[in-house]
């Protein structure tokens, strides 16, 4: 059993009847032999032995704690243990995850009231991860409210990195600051121009995009398919980070499928097979998926 | 044969404790039952459509500790499954509408079987069809397979020659699915009841008459879940099916009804979580369970409810498992 170390509000996110009673919240659990974790897998969380709610919830893995005292550093390379400057983000509590969450229905709600030294059932860490082959290429992460969790452990583990962040309003940022602290150029857009540049995050994208560029995105289903219009269009690498509903996360209840195109849709095939649709979990073949993949009007 | 000798191991072993300790708390309670020839270690299984092919959860569980592994439904062909959303949590329990996703049967038995066998666990194959003659075939393909210690045929499948009426919900459907398939296979053969029935102790007698060797219940309950705000229905296909805690009433109802209708061993379904539960549906008249969408919130919780029922038997000073079956006091 993992323990919380800490559960604290990062904003508060208005009341709205399609977002519900918002609020971002930053979850430490101390996490013994912690495993090695990608950027881009994510955790199944169970907060009790309760029986209501049932499921498990997934959460993606914003931060590994405990740098220094964290073994498992050699495991990750750089980065992603930040922040480093020699001290470890929980005092020497590692090792363990943060998980940056958005109370969106009453599982989260739950989850708010967890206290330092709680019990909490972490399953993971799961799925794929964030391919970064093509490390020389000029990166563009396109993060859409809480949508930035996987960027923090992606761009420590990224040599340059441009982030381009958007929200509702600037209450729709979480970890802002975070990201300030890294050495990477960053662009924030908001629906209400609060902060930043007023307008869609998708805009900023289009003034940044060159030929060299890949984008890694994750944010809501409606941003996902524009991003990867764009990338489409623009003929530019794109890999998107999706989310689901999911009852097991291990790849067998089947329950978080994504329709992706047949297999003459990614690039090689010419014939045949290019119209046949089938279903990838999110779970298992994901969360990240290359987004030429994606059917997106099944989205 | 190896298996069957380990089982004997067991027996001679709760034996030669006799003579050593003679203080029955202590004694190794026998866990194993036999489900129409089927001999399990224990009466755990895990339930069809939240187990995979047992490859999935290898990783976080010993796949050796259980009675048996019943697969993800097969169909002749491979199913794309439904359009999602495919699942919704509700109260105390879950919806899903996966609509029998598989990988067909030529591939479970080229692909996923192979794995399988690696394990000292009997495999039961859940299978189904859109029609009598799918069902044969499946029936007929498997009959001939290695590694298979029974059939278990899930009648809650809408029949394309019979206005997509479900089998497992018209008697006389079922009479007629249950002994065509029979006739195409020697292994044991378990009909998995519906529990959308007006009385299921109708579709158990069906089933039995038909040829059915076991019985295994309950099914998933129909249900739908819908969004308030938006009026939409929070799956893709509509209406799904229920699981988990919130069905445990019911199945234990169905069991029992069942239990005091048809002579045929039967295995409890519905909402387990824990060895108690597992224990109630043995003494309403199960000879073993399976575990569902505990599954998903626990991947061990096959594991731990076999090690709380030789618990509860150890406790108790319960003999022998099969003791419990059918101990209602009324």
């Amino acid at each position: 059993m993992a323990k919380v170390l800490y559960n604290k509000r990062v904003l508060a996110f208005p009341y709205t009847e399609d977002f519900g009673a918002g609020g971002y919240y930053k979850l430490g659990i101390r996490w013994e032999d912690l495993p090695p974790i990608e950027p881009g897998q994510f955790i199944m969380l169970r907060i009790a032995k309760q029986i209501d709610p049932l499921l498990r919830r997934p959460f993606g893995v914003y931060k590994i704690l405990g740098h220094g005292a964290c073994p498992h550093t050699k495991n990750f390379g750089m980065g992603a243990c930040l922040p480093v400057r020699g001290r470890t983000q929980t005092g020497g509590k590692g090792p363990g995850i943060e998980i940056l969450y958005r109370v969106v229905g009453r599982g989260t709600r739950l989850m708010t009231d967890l206290k330092p030294g709680d019990s909490v059932d972490v399953l993971g860490p799961l799925g794929n991860s964030f391919p970064l082959e093509i490390r020389s290429q000029e990166v563009i992460m396109v993060a859409g409210g809480i949508g930035i969790v996987p960027f923090y452990m992606l761009a420590g583990k990224l040599k340059k990195a441009r982030l381009l962040f958007g929200g509702r309003s600037k209450d729709d940022l979480p970890a802002l600051e975070d990201f300030k602290k890294l050495k990477i150029d960053m662009e924030v857009s908001t629906d209400d121009g609060s902060v930043g540049e007023k307008g869609l995050v998708t805009g900023l994208l289009l003034k940044r995009l060159s030929k060299n560029s890949v984008v890694y995105a994750c944010g809501s289903k409606g941003m996902l398919k524009e991003v990867a219009r764009i990338a489409e269009g623009a003929d530019i690498p794109c890999y998107v980070s999706l989310d689901n509903a999911m009852a097991c996360g291990i790849g067998a209840c089947l329950g978080c499928a994504v329709k992706v195109k047949g297999q003459g849709a990614r690039g090689k095939g010419q014939e045949k097979q290019t119209s046949e649709l089938i279903y990838k979990m999110v779970c298992k073949d994901g969360p990240v998926f290359d987004a030429r993949e994606i059917e997106w009007e099944e989205i | 044969m190896g298996r069957d000798l380990k089982m004997g191991v067991r027996g001679q072993g709760s034996g030669v404790r006799k003579t050593k300790t003679p203080n029955p708390e202590s004694r190794i309670p026998d866990l194993s039952v036999n489900i129409a020839g089927i001999q399990l270690k224990n009466s755990v299984m895990t339930a069809s459509g939240t187990f995979g092919y047992g490859e999935e959860y290898a990783p976080y569980m010993n796949l050796n500790r259980l009675g048996a592994v019943v697969v993800k439904g097969l169909s002749l062909k491979p199913r794309q499954g439904n359009p999602p959303p495919r699942i919704v949590e509700t109260a105390a329990g879950m919806l899903n509408s996966i609509g029998l996703q598989n990988v067909g049967v030529e591939a479970f038995i080229e692909k996923k079987l192979p794995f399988l066998r690696k394990f000292d666990t009997k495999v039961i194959v859940n299978f189904f069809g859109d029609s009598i003659d799918d069902y044969c075939e499946v029936a007929k393909v498997l009959d001939t397979t290695d590694g298979i210690a029974g059939l278990e045929m899930n009648i809650s499948c809408p029949n394309k020659q019979a206005g997509w009426l479900e089998f497992g919900t018209n008697p006389d459907l079922t009479f007629r699915v249950v002994s065509a398939v029979r006739r195409f296979t020697k292994l044991p053969l378990i009909v998995k009841l519906s529990p959308n029935v007006m009385d299921i102790t109708v579709i158990a007698k069906a089933a039995a008459d038909a040829g059915a060797d076991a019985l295994s219940l309950i099914n998933t309950l129909s249900g739908m879940a819908v969004d308030a705000y938006t009026r939409r229905p929070k799956l893709g296909n509509i209406i799904g099916g229920l699981s988990g805690p919130a069905i445990k009433p019911v199945a234990l109802k169905m069991v029992w009804q069942a239990f005091k209708t048809v002579k045929l061993p039967l295995i409890g379904i519905g909402g387990i979580m824990t060895a108690e539960d597992a224990i109630e549906f043995m003494i309403v008249g199960a000879s073993a369970i399976q575990i569902g969408t505990a599954n998903f919130v626990d991947p061990q919780v096959s594991v731990k409810i076999a090690d709380g029922i030789e618990e509860y038997c150890q406790k108790n000073k319960i003999a022998a498992v099969k003791e419990l079956v059918g101990s209602l006091r009324v």
